[in-house]
């Protein structure tokens, strides 16, 4: 299969959220010894793209958002360690902590904006539900992250977003991260009042505000 | 009920409520009682609409309809919906002002058990979360459903004594916070069907609702 078929056929994978298809087409990437960063920026990230113009636009919902996450997350499974023992990495969007705040056990919401990110080219580190405050700060702190996002799903649990802020202030790193809060209680207003840096009100916008928000850390 | 493990204990209670046991005393109405029985039919459209999928039908041989197929094969033998009420005299209630005027007071919760949602955080550790993103949207159908129909018979139950029913309220919407989950499961025995409160209000089983509907008179 020629370079640009190849391309194609991949970015068709990750708009139809083919699973097979995107790791087959990985698969005869490396076979073929293909640039594998090249099959990646041009062929599978102007997939993903693609979907969250669609996205935007109102043709895909969450769940083509999510089939096509899937997708490029199989092919990236293929292609990462491939691209490792030449010792070339993809281009990382920016660094995440992620997880739903201590006293929530809430997980699929966040495990979506996870995946998302993750292929959206963002390095993720999915701290999981019923997080300890502390230590989405002392793993923020070893990864060098540029953003923590604080999912809540409970009137009761969001307060816990607050907290963190404030903990972040008193520890006077508070510059270093940007902050990203969503759940279902959680508003824009919320959000302001605790003084996070960004709002997301649903998975996908998750992953535009996370872009903007690493843009301006720069 | 102590000694077994949590997740076994929605095994454990069957046989029991189909005697239909636990009651306080004999009344018209029972004030405390244990109800099984239901039949719970999922409607796609209603669970498409709950996972974002707003103005679309389910369009064959793509991931969400093979997701969808496979929720629908697993989801029946994941449930086992039940339910508990209690019917509380006026001068019972906590004094909270959605309580005015009532002349009874009937609290209920009910589940469609730990065992959906189990399968659900398998998908998401499995990382295959669409099949966990429709599993979850039957799930909370499923709950949605099974609330409507203890509504349905606590309305049916209060015309026959007589009075009008309100229409059902949870902790945490309207002018009923969160918090008053505590007073709620203080007067309704829901670890009969083995649903517990967490310290930060949240139901286990998660997919597990509770609610109120105010009598008055007619």
């Amino acid at each position: 299969m020629d370079r640009d078929t190849l391309l194609e056929n991949m970015k068709t994978a990750v708009i139809e959220g083919n699973k097979q298809q995107a790791e087959e087409l990985a698969r005869k990437a490396v076979e073929q010894k293909e640039d594998l960063l090249d099959m990646i920026e041009n062929g599978f990230v102007p997939g993903i793209q693609k979907v969250g113009d669609m996205w935007e636009k109102g043709d895909y919902f969450l769940p083509e958002l999510i089939a096509s996450a899937e997708a490029m997350k199989a092919a990236m499974n293929i292609l990462q360690p491939e691209m490792e023992k030449i010792g070339v990495k993809a281009r990382s969007t920016g660094r995440v902590v992620i997880g739903t705040v201590e006293g929530d056990i809430h997980d699929i919401g966040k495990s979506l904006v996870s995946s998302l990110l993750s292929a959206n080219g963002f390095d993720v580190i999915d701290l999981g539900a019923d997080v300890k405050l502390t230590l989405f700060i002392e793993k923020a702190e070893e990864v060098k992250a540029d953003l923590i996002c604080l999912s809540s799903l409970l009137t009761t649990t969001m307060l816990g977003q607050k907290r963190l802020l404030n903990m972040l202030s008193e520890k006077n790193i508070r510059d270093k991260y940007k902050i990203l809060v969503g759940g279902a209680p959680v508003t824009r207003q919320w959000s302001e009042n605790i003084g996070a840096d960004g709002y997301a009100e649903n998975a996908m916008s998750a992953v535009v505000e996370a872009k903007k928000l690493v843009d301006r850390k720069g | 009920m102590g000694s077994i493990p949590f997740h076994r204990r929605i095994y454990e209670y069957p046989a029991g409520i189909r005697k239909n046991v636990f009651r306080q005393k004999k009344a018209n109405m029972p004030r405390i009682k244990v109800i099984s029985g239901f039949d719970i039919k999922i409607d796609r459209k209603k669970v498409l609409y709950r996972i974002g999928y707003k103005s679309k039908d389910l369009q064959k041989k793509t991931p969400l309809f093979e997701s969808f197929e496979y929720a629908d094969r697993r989801f029946p033998s994941l449930i086992y919906p039940a339910a508990v009420t209690s019917l509380l005299e006026a001068h019972e209630t906590n004094g909270h002002p959605i309580f005015t005027d009532a002349k009874k007071v009937a609290l209920c919760v009910c589940t469609i058990g730990p065992n959906l949602e189990s399968a659900v955080e398998t998908h998401v550790k499995n990382n295959e979360l669409l099949y966990s993103l429709v599993l979850d949207g039957f799930g909370s159908e499923a709950v949605e459903t099974l609330a409507r129909q203890c509504a349905a018979k606590i309305s049916k139950e209060a015309e026959s004594l007589g009075y009008r029913s309100s229409k059902r309220f949870s902790p945490g919407y309207k002018k009923w916070p969160l918090e008053q989950q505590a007073f709620v499961f203080e007067k309704v025995p829901a670890n009969r069907i083995g649903v517990h409160l967490t310290p930060r209000f949240m139901m286990i089983p998660r997919k597990s609702i509770s609610f109120r509907i105010n009598f008055y008179d007619s």
